[in-house]
């Protein structure tokens, strides 16, 4: 547990009075409230901090309780008693919960805040004292390969102890933030249950580029089929496919296999399409032979 | 009215406390929807969200119900441009090595 600068957080010196706090603790909360700061997920941290440090400096008890023990908080009982020595400081490490890169914030105090003040709870303050009916939304990030989402696929979550099961449907985009209903905290006074939201973030471990459920990829092709024509076989997203290439393709010519995409988010049995752009592979170390035809070639264009 | 999709404004109000006139000024500007009881007013559950925030942003940050309405439109529209972005963004990757 750590000592916890609730002037720092408001951005104010020591000498700060009630009236001082009140401004910045408006300021900072309108900033970084997280309502206003959906997408944020520092906001809710910073928001907690900002109403602590206000519930404590802005409550001429608590900021003078504060403001006499500051750093030797953890003394302050014995300090009542006795002498104490200013060096003893204790520092341990934090707290995260984190469960899938979620964050699900909590609402209530520091670990500082109820060894220096008693429990979080019993604040009926306007500010501090957050009611809430309905409970917590929580937000997770899932991390999946482009591979993964090619196919509807039912996945097992743990999401704060709690196993969920879902069908992540196929196509889903990178970036994408589904919503699982009830899933979220527990509701108070017989409220309903939040709700999970989860990000998705696709990571593309092919080698095709997508953009929504079209898919793209170079295929290098031989001057002599591009010249002459020919077959040729491109791997698509899930298997082969042989393509008939005309005789004088030009390089950079694009061909288009309808239904060979990916698939339609939430359209079952619908598929974008493939766009293939051939790359003319000029040959490299020709030998004399080759050289002394190409020149023959060229004499009679 | 037993439904389970409905909540008594009542009940809403007093785990909130917060008074029921706030909830009907969130109603008139068009924030919310009330459904109409014989004997009290309910509002769907699907609409609690939307005014857990409203009462957030009332008591958190003294906002009004005309302001909480101009948050509302203006968080609409940060909604559909980081839709945008993020469309841009994955066609982009097309585009990039």
């Amino acid at each position: 547990m750590e000592f916890i600068d609730y002037y720092k957080i408001l951005g104010l010196d020591k000498n700060a009075s009630i009236a001082d706090v009140k401004k910045a603790y408006r300021k900072l909360a309108r900033k970084h409230h997280p309502d206003l700061n959906p997408n944020d997920k520092e906001a809710q941290a910073k928001f907690q901090q900002i109403n602590e440090a206000n519930e404590v400096l802005s409550d001429p008890e608590k900021k003078k309780k504060y403001d006499k023990y500051g750093k030797d908080w953890q003394h302050a009982d014995e300090f009542e008693k006795a002498g104490y020595d200013p060096r003893q400081q204790q520092h341990a490490g934090r707290n995260h919960q984190q469960s899938y890169g979620g964050n699900f914030g909590q609402e209530d105090f520091s670990d500082f805040f109820s060894s220096m003040f008693g429990g979080g709870g019993g604040f009926g303050g306007n500010s501090g004292g957050r009611t809430r009916f309905k409970g917590q939304d929580f937000n997770a990030e899932l991390r999946l390969n482009l591979t993964d989402v090619y196919r509807s696929q039912k996945q097992t979550l743990t999401v704060n102890g709690k196993q969920i099961r879902l069908t992540i449907p196929a196509g889903i985009e990178n970036g994408q933030t589904i919503k699982i209903k009830g899933h979220g905290g527990p509701g108070m006074n017989e409220g309903p249950k939040g709700d999970l939201y989860i990000t998705f973030n696709i990571v593309n471990n092919t080698e095709f580029k997508r953009d929504g459920s079209d898919l793209f990829k170079e295929v290098p092709l031989d001057l002599y089929t591009a010249l002459l024509g020919g077959e040729i076989t491109v791997e698509t997203f899930d298997g082969k496919a042989k393509l008939k290439v005309k005789p004088e393709t030009p390089n950079d010519s694009k061909i288009k296999l309808k239904g060979k995409g990916f698939p339609v988010y939430k359209k079952s049995g619908h598929f974008g399409d493939l766009y293939l752009t051939y790359k003319i592979q000029i040959p490299k170390n020709l030998s004399a032979k080759e050289k002394e035809l190409f020149q023959e070639l060229s004499k009679l264009r | 009215m037993e439904d389970p999709n409905l909540i008594a404004i009542q009940t809403f109000c007093s785990s909130h406390q917060v008074g029921t006139d706030f909830i009907y000024s969130i109603y008139e500007i068009g924030l919310i929807e009330i459904v109409k009881g014989k004997e009290e007013d309910f509002i769907e559950e699907t609409q609690l969200s939307n005014l857990e925030k409203t009462v957030r942003l009332h008591k958190d940050l003294n906002i009004n119900t005309e302001g909480i309405a101009a948050v509302f439109d203006l968080l609409d529209q940060v909604d559909s441009l980081n839709h945008k972005i993020r469309n841009l963004r994955n066609r982009l990757a097309v585009y990039e090595d």
